[in-house]
């Protein structure tokens, strides 16, 4: 075991992912000390916690002649204390994966100490999970915000800058700003050779043929390769020239779609350890190298096919990394849902959240006009404008920590994109919405976007929200304004993309808005996951396709709360089959007071049908014909059903004993049951608290 | 129930009145009927002005559609409003009996 641990160490290398060779905290030292002091204390053993990174001792025996206290083993001279009889270990996993080892040496044997380790080895992984768990997390957000940033440093130089070497040669500038005295250089493989394609801070660099380079190390494994040793460096420095004096290095492999593969080299001759975070941002800037390659063997490839959907991954990646917000959690009294579906062709359809604070939530989405990978990336300039505005325009006002409003935030945008926006000669639309939970009010601007979907529970309508302003890129003299609308319990707004509306049927017929308010005003009282479903769903049935030429995305944002209305009606009759006209009438009356569920006459007439069959039999069976005899019809209607309960004091019915239907026409009779069963989603039979007897008929809505 | 009855050749075409044919009122159809389907062969119910059928009021075209096919004569339909077509073809009625859009194309039928 302690052999292994010297051959795995010898290398310098980062074995594994992350964290795995951070030092144990001294916290989880001294707890897992005072853990076993006890034990040392009534036997003379060693401990040591052994793990690929390091040895540490818990406890020495008092037989060590080794004068050093170091918690390093490498410092404790021959022989290794821990080389004795009686060498009991137990494996550390965490989190399934082996860390190293928990040794205790124990000459004289007590059985007891092999359930003590057993039981230390547990604590001690499980601390060491929990804190990788914690570092790791930190590291995240430290790095996602980095990288980020990155990217949209990279993706404005997409759309600005035509040429892939001018391209790549930013993305090795930016890898070799990473830190203070960096060098970089981007390598790309041809023919088995590695050609240095774009550098930075780095001269004289020769196509490497060799074998024995640290670059076809890290490109065989696949993996990022970290080294902070000098001497382990050296090693290979006659295949790798440029490292000669390098103290620290980081590579991070690539390879394309279409095959090609090479490495970032960054290094430097300070005295500089890469850590993950900075490691994190080079993945990223390689991966958009990897792009700008990718796109360029596209545009060389002779099979217009090929490229057409190689274009679709590349900008379906682009889609999911740049154009498409994470979906906010935990903003009280809102509940957002977002679906998406990227079309065949990519365009510019964006969307984003930000959030304040958990009782304010920003939504924006936009599109940008036309199709294919520019696009796409303007509208991954023009969302990044949005979020940079967001944080930059209180900023600059002097106000840090007072929110900009949304209109401030778009004119910022209008400011810095515009031009641009003029000068490819392209437009954007959007509209950005702020939720104020605590105001009770949405603050939108409108930059000619399909137009927002607004129910407003309180009274009822539906209807479409609109300002009158123009799309960005019009006008450089234009400035936007805000309209703010109640937020209310129960309301719902809808974004959508004009794919949503513009889907066409078989006789290119669009949707169209004022569908789609109508779905939004029947679906009302879904939440948004199914309120958006059922919207789907409707227009899939429209246009009578799994797939749309346009971008798909539909964004709700639901109010929660609100009472759902609930009305209660009751009839009494009496046992005559002459009283089933009343009966209809009560149906009636009451579809026409459920307003909110706007029943079609078909429904309508469907329930009235159902309510015959189920009275008369009642009136003929349960009763036999006796008149007089009392039924109460008691109904219940929401947003999602219309119940109704016949109650009576006949016998009640047992529906094993019904015969099937005769749709032959052999019978008259025996066709109710059958009829109701189609009619209604739900038919039973129980008695009530009175005792009665009860049919109970449901049709239900979405 | 009251019917109004016309006779275009040999084909006797009787108009129901009232617009609901249910359990409360079948009886009464089928026996102000019975004398027409006793006598003709060919017999057409314009249901014009019926909104409202349930299986009781199926159940009494259904009898006397297979009365007059047992004397070798048929029942034909005209004027069924949705509701009511919809009922027929939730029971499978329309692959029983012939149903045509007017009084007409009803008597035509049954010439032809």
């Amino acid at each position: 075991m302690l052999q292994k641990l010297q051959t795995n160490d010898d290398s310098g290398l980062a074995p594994g992912p992350p964290g795995n060779r951070e030092p144990l905290s001294s916290r989880l030292i001294d707890e897992l000390r005072r853990a076993i002091a006890p034990v040392a204390e009534s036997a003379d053993v060693a401990a040591a916690l052994i793990t690929t990174a390091q040895v540490t001792w818990l406890t020495k025996p008092r037989s060590c002649s080794c004068a050093t206290q170091a918690a390093d083993l490498s410092a404790c001279p021959e022989p290794p204390c821990l080389d004795g009889r009686g060498l009991l270990t137990s494996q550390m996993l965490c989190d399934g994966e082996y860390i190293g080892d928990l040794a205790i040496c124990n000459p004289i044997e007590q059985p007891y100490l092999a359930g003590v380790i057993e039981y230390l080895a547990r604590i001690a992984a499980g601390r060491i999970a929990q804190e990788r768990r914690e570092a790791s997390l930190l590291e995240e957000l430290r790095a996602s915000s980095e990288s980020l940033e990155a990217v949209y440093e990279s993706s404005r130089d997409l759309r600005t800058l035509q040429n892939p070497g001018e391209l790549l040669d930013r993305i090795v500038s930016r890898s070799a700003a990473v830190a203070d005295d960096l060098c970089a250089a981007l390598w790309l493989e041809q023919d088995g050779v590695l050609h240095p394609t774009a550098m930075k801070n780095a001269a004289g660099l020769q196509p490497k043929t060799g074998g024995n380079s640290l670059l076809r190390r890290s490109m065989a494994g696949g993996s990022p390769l970290v080294i902070n040793d000098r001497e382990c460096i050296s090693e290979s420095h006659r295949d790798d020239p440029e490292l000669r004096l390098a103290q620290s290095v980081a590579l991070v492999p690539m390879k394309t779609r279409q095959g090609l593969s090479g490495a970032l080299a960054v290094w430097t001759e300070g005295h500089r350890d890469f850590d993950s975070r900075s490691l994190r941002l080079l993945q990223t800037l390689a991966l958009q190298a990897a792009m700008v390659i990718e796109n360029e063997c596209l545009h060389r490839t002779a099979i217009a096919s090929e490229r057409l959907r190689q274009q679709i991954e590349i900008g379906s990646k682009i889609q999911q990394s740049l154009l498409v917000g994470q979906m906010p959690e935990g903003v009280r009294g809102l509940k957002v849902f977002v679906f998406t579906l990227p079309s065949q062709e990519i365009d510019g359809d964006f969307y984003d959240f930000i959030k304040h604070s958990n009782e304010c939530l920003d939504v924006l989405v936009g599109d940008v006009m036309g199709k294919g990978i520019p696009a796409a990336l303007l509208g991954a300039a023009t969302k990044n404008s949005f979020l940079r505005a967001t944080s930059r325009v209180s900023l600059a006002a002097g106000r840090a920590g007072v929110l900009a409003s949304p209109e401030e935030i778009v004119n910022f945008v209008h400011q810095d994109m515009t031009r641009q926006l003029i000068e490819l000669d392209n437009f954007a639309t959007a509209c950005y919405a702020r939720f104020d939970v605590d105001a009770q009010q949405v603050e939108i601007v409108d930059c000619g976007h399909t137009r927002t979907i607004r129910y407003w529970q309180r009274t009822g309508l539906c209807g479409v929200l609109a300002g009158n302003n123009m799309p960005l890129g019009f006008s450089e003299g234009e400035i936007y304004k805000q309209f703010s609308v109640p937020l209310e319990p129960g309301d719902v707004f809808l974004f959508y993309s004009d794919g949503v509306t513009e889907a066409r049927n078989r006789d290119g017929e669009m949707f169209g808005e004022e569908r789609l308010v109508r779905c939004v005003h029947d679906y009302s009282h879904l939440q948004p996951q199914p309120l958006i479903d059922a919207i789907r769903r409707d227009v899939m049935a429209f246009a009578n396709v799994e797939r749309f030429s346009d971008d798909f995305t539909l964004l709700a944002v639901k109010v929660a709360g609100g009472q759902s209305e609930v009305i209660r009606e009751a009839l009494e009759i009496t046992s005559e089959l002459a009283e089933l006209k009343r009966a209809r009438a009560f149906i009636c009356s009451l579809c026409d007071k459920a307003a909110f569920l706007r029943l079609t006459e078909e429904t309508v007439s469907h329930l009235q049908l159902a309510v015959t069959e189920a009275l008369s039999n009642i009136i003929r069976h349960a009763y036999r014909g006796r008149s007089g005899q009392p039924i109460e019809i008691e109904a219940t209607a929401d947003a999602h059903h219309i119940g109704l309960r016949l109650c009576h004091r006949g016998e009640i019915f047992d529906p094993k004993s019904a015969s099937p239907p005769p749709l032959d026409g052999s019978r008259e009779g025996g066709l109710g049951l059958y009829i109701i069963e189609q009619l209604v989603d739900e038919l039973s039979y129980s008695r009530d608290e009175h005792g009665r007897a009860c049919t109970y008929l449901v049709k239900r809505f979405h | 129930m009251d019917a109004r009855v016309e006779q275009v050749g040999n084909v006797t075409v009787m108009q129901i009145d009232g617009n609901s044919l249910d359990a409360s009122n079948a009886k009464d159809f089928k026996r102000a009927v019975a004398p027409l389907v006793a006598e003709s062969r060919k017999l057409v119910f314009d249901l014009c002005a019926l909104q409202f059928i349930d299986s009781s009021g199926l159940g009494a075209i259904l009898s006397c559609l297979r009365q007059l096919h047992a004397m070798g004569g048929d029942l034909k339909l005209c004027g069924v409003n949705r509701a009511v077509h919809a009922l027929f073809e939730l029971v499978r009625m329309h692959r029983l009996i012939d149903i045509h859009e007017t009084r007409e194309d009803a008597v035509r039928a049954f010439l032809n």
